[in-house]
């Protein structure tokens, strides 16, 4: 089997229950950032740790659950995760907020719906926090909204305005922690969009349950439905786009554009243009034309979207129609649409089942964060051309949402 | 530099039931489907509308959809009021022909119903409006009460139509109207307002109206926001923790020695969230806002039994009788996750229904409701009252053959 060359692996053993990395991001000081959270397992709580581009090691920064005063064996389900939600400011440091689904202490499972009503089994609710990773310095900003995780957020720097998606009431948020200002913009669908982004005039975007853009107006937190939708599958007779919310989205190249994958069967990527509010389907997983036949074939899945340093777009993809069935890294050409298959992300026999996200250093270097694995990873990719500490990029890089 | 790694080598981890290397198996996903599928209701049948006719038209807007009355009229159909930046009335009709929701339009630029549409046996349609965005209407003239005269109303496969939304008048000035009941049989309509709880009529034919009783001259609206009204049209309601009658032959307010139960030290907390008039059997059936408890009070012997608590909230937010008499409601605070729950008088009990969860026409968590009304065939309709809303529609299980000497269940 093809194997990809400059690619390689970092297993983070010294938490060696935690199963799942859902966000990832690069600092101010070009280190890689990423949320180790325990999705499977009751009674542990999420940490951050930094991975040192120069250096190539690990060191564990901090453990959230202590630092917010919300203890993993205290019997109530954890705050156990990082989802999308954890993001850079311009200053080094960073902002995040905590997500549930995480079961308290002895027990496997556990879902808000069950225990909302619980006063002792229900969540507390996500904390928003800001932490500095230079100076250890940490803040809290609080519980806005009892009993609910977050489950992606996005940050718009010039106004230091968070926009985030609630979970399981499935409401966006809007949040100005330095000046203790929160809003709850109200219900947007039931599906739980992972991702929230935001254009350069810090407009968020984010859909409803069917794919349809929704867009959050700066100024007035308004809410207005653009009346175009991301591709989808299957079409005719009850393909109406039912769950197919964004996953993964980046700012493309040209600026004024976003790519990004959709979070449903038959999975697909799309770009955006959001001053003409043009959709382009980008289409499956290494372009593949043919449409998927049975239901499992269809269960794909696209995550880690990063731009190199090469301006190609590189993703992850879980494709079940391939041999073996894993994750493949590929990349597009946004001036060809041309999709490219580099080969599996498997590394010592270790064949990626699920990467999350992605983000990049300096100096060109890919890094994704994978998730369904215990101990959790990241894969490193070093693409043509890239050499490690040479410095291709300036701040900022990667983006400003989980 | 920070680094916890030695903090975290000493750290003694739990140690997960099923395989590590199996972290989504197909054992632990089936175990978390069933865990997560009890919390809905599986005991008769949940469906919903969006509030358009699906392909034809947009939905009531999100922001102006959350349902805040219902009413059905004689023909069945069953005519809803929102709540949000503007009110909107809609009609649902459940025959084939119809079988979704139309909006009829904006009730001028109110924002709220609440409560306060009923229907003639004319068919003709009463509603009344009150200020539900505080911060947005200052300078409030008062709620109007609209008639909505149903003239010629089809829907089927090529279209519909509908009539015109009049407004009437401003019965309180300065004041909404948060409940309204129709005595047909005296022609009037009975209204309470929303800060002060005036209690007015409003005849149809003469277009009078006539202030009979204040329930809270401070306006700091010490009352219960809901009028019951029997077949005789003696009006029930509540204030300062007592149940009151009003006959619109005197113009005085009576307690009637009926208290509104809460738990201990909450009574300043509680008012009656909502309530079914069982005139037959002489009880009324409430539920009370501030811990949720469900009561029955005898009109007769004044003796009030604590039926419980379906679950472990607050706010008795909507309630209605099915045909046989069993009686369906949502729990639940505004912020919070809706349940529905049924009482049985024939057998006395109280219980949990579980989570509205629909998966047909879509997929969707029922979390906030603030309505309820009786069908055509008991069924029970349900208004949502989020920033998106549908009305769902409950079929409740048919009861098993009835045995001589042997119980219902």
């Amino acid at each position: 089997m093809k194997r990809i060359d400059k690619l390689k692996m970092f297993v983070f053993e010294e938490l060696p229950v935690h199963d799942t990395i859902w966000s990832i991001t690069t600092g101010k000081d070009g280190n890689i950032y990423v949320a180790i959270c325990g999705e499977f397992i009751g009674g542990v709580g999420v940490y951050i740790a930094t991975y040192d581009t120069k250096l190539d090691k690990v060191r564990y920064v901090l453990d959230v659950a202590e630092a917010i005063h919300e203890p993993p064996d205290n019997g109530r389900p954890t705050h156990s995760k990082i989802h999308y939600c954890l993001v850079p400011c311009d200053d080094g440091s960073l902002y995040g907020a905590t997500h549930c689904t995480g079961a308290p202490i002895g027990e496997d499972v556990w879902r808000p719906w069950n225990c909302w009503l619980d006063s002792h089994k229900s969540f507390t609710g996500f904390h928003i926090f800001r932490f500095n990773p230079n100076n250890g310095e940490f803040k809290d900003y609080g519980i806005h909204m009892p009993g609910e995780g977050s489950r992606a957020m996005a940050h718009f720097q010039p106004r230091s305005k968070l926009y985030g998606i609630s979970y399981p009431r499935n409401h966006i948020y809007v949040c100005y922690p330095e000046k203790n200002i929160f809003k709850d913009l109200g219900r947007i669908g039931d599906i739980n969009p992972q991702a929230i982004f935001t254009d350069q005039e810090g407009n968020a975007y984010t859909t409803d349950d069917h794919g349809y853009l929704l867009k959050v107006l700066v100024d007035s937190d308004e809410i207005v439905s653009l009346n175009i939708k991301i591709p989808h599958g299957p079409y005719g007779p009850y393909g109406d786009g039912w769950h197919n919310v964004p996953y993964d989205v980046v700012q493309g190249p040209e600026g004024d554009t976003f790519y990004g994958s959709t979070w449903c069967y038959d999975s697909r990527l799309f770009c955006y243009h959001y001053k003409e509010n043009k959709i382009e389907d980008l289409g499956r997983p290494g372009g593949v034309e043919r449409e998927p036949e049975w239901i499992e074939e269809k269960y794909n899945h696209i995550g880690g979207l990063v731009f190199g340093t090469d301006d190609f777009l590189y993703y992850a993809a879980y494709l079940t129609w391939k041999e073996p069935i894993g994750t493949y890294l590929f990349r597009l050409d946004p001036s060809t649409r041309k999709h490219e298959e580099i080969g599996p992300m498997m590394v010592n026999g270790h064949h990626s089942k699920y990467i999350s996200k992605a983000t990049i250093d300096y100096s060109g270097r890919l890094y994704f964060a994978e998730s369904l694995s215990s101990p959790t990873r990241i894969y490193i990719y070093t693409p043509p051309g890239v050499r490690k500490n040479e410095v291709r990029s300036e701040w900022p890089i990667g983006r400003y949402w989980g | 530099m920070i680094d916890i790694r030695e903090e975290l080598k000493k750290k003694k981890w739990p140690v997960r039931s099923f395989s590590q290397e199996d972290v989504y198996g197909q054992e632990v996903n089936e175990g978390r489907a069933n865990y997560e599928f009890e919390s809905y209701v599986t005991e008769g049948r949940l469906s919903a509308r969006p509030l358009c006719p699906p392909g034809r038209s947009k939905l009531i807007p999100p922001g102006e959809s959350a349902i805040t009355s219902l009413v059905k009229d004689p023909l069945g159909r069953i005519f809803g009021g929102t709540s949000g930046r503007y009110c909107h009335l809609f009609l649902y009709n459940p025959k084939p022909e119809g079988n979704f929701v139309i909006d009829i339009g904006k009730v001028g630029d109110e924002n709220s119903i609440n409560h306060s549409l009923v229907s003639l046996n004319d068919g003709r349609i009463f509603g009344a409006t009150c200020n539900a965005n505080e911060d947005v209407k200052t300078n409030y003239d008062g709620g109007y009460i609209f008639s909505y005269v149903p003239r010629g109303d089809f829907s089927c496969e090529f279209g519909y139509r509908v009539s015109k939304i009049e407004l009437l008048t401003i019965p309180i000035k300065g004041e909404g109207i948060i409940y309204l009941v129709l005595d047909e049989g005296r022609n009037v309509l009975y209204g309470l307002s929303q800060s002060r709880g005036t209690i007015f009529i409003y005849h149809l034919e003469t277009k009078k109206v006539i202030e009979k009783a204040v329930l809270d001259p401070s306006g700091q609206g010490k009352f219960s926001k809901i009028l019951l009204i029997d077949p005789n049209g003696r009006l029930y309601g509540e204030r300062q923790g007592n149940m009151f009658i009003f006959n619109p032959e005197e113009n005085e307010v009576r307690n009637i020695g009926i208290k509104l139960p809460a738990l201990k030290g909450r009574i300043i907390y509680n008012r009656l969230d909502s309530a079914v008039l069982d005139y037959e059997n002489g009880y009324i059936y409430g539920g009370c806002s501030a811990d949720g408890l469900m009561f029955r009070a005898n009109l007769q012997t004044k003796e009030v039994i604590v039926l419980g608590k379906p679950t472990a909230q607050a706010r008795v937010r909507a309630m209605a009788a099915t045909l046989d008499g069993r009686i369906y409601g949502i729990t639940g605070d505004k912020g919070g996750i809706a349940h529905l729950f049924c009482y049985d008088p024939a057998i006395h009990e109280l219980k949990d229904l579980g989570i509205p969860l629909i998966t047909y026409p879509k997929y969707w968590h029922g979390i906030e409701f603030d309505s309820a009304v009786t069908g055509q065939w008991g069924e029970i309709y349900f208004g949502e009252s989020d920033r998106i809303s549908n009305l769902f529609i409950y079929y409740p299980p048919i009861k098993k053959k009835y045995i001589e000497g042997k119980n219902h269940n």
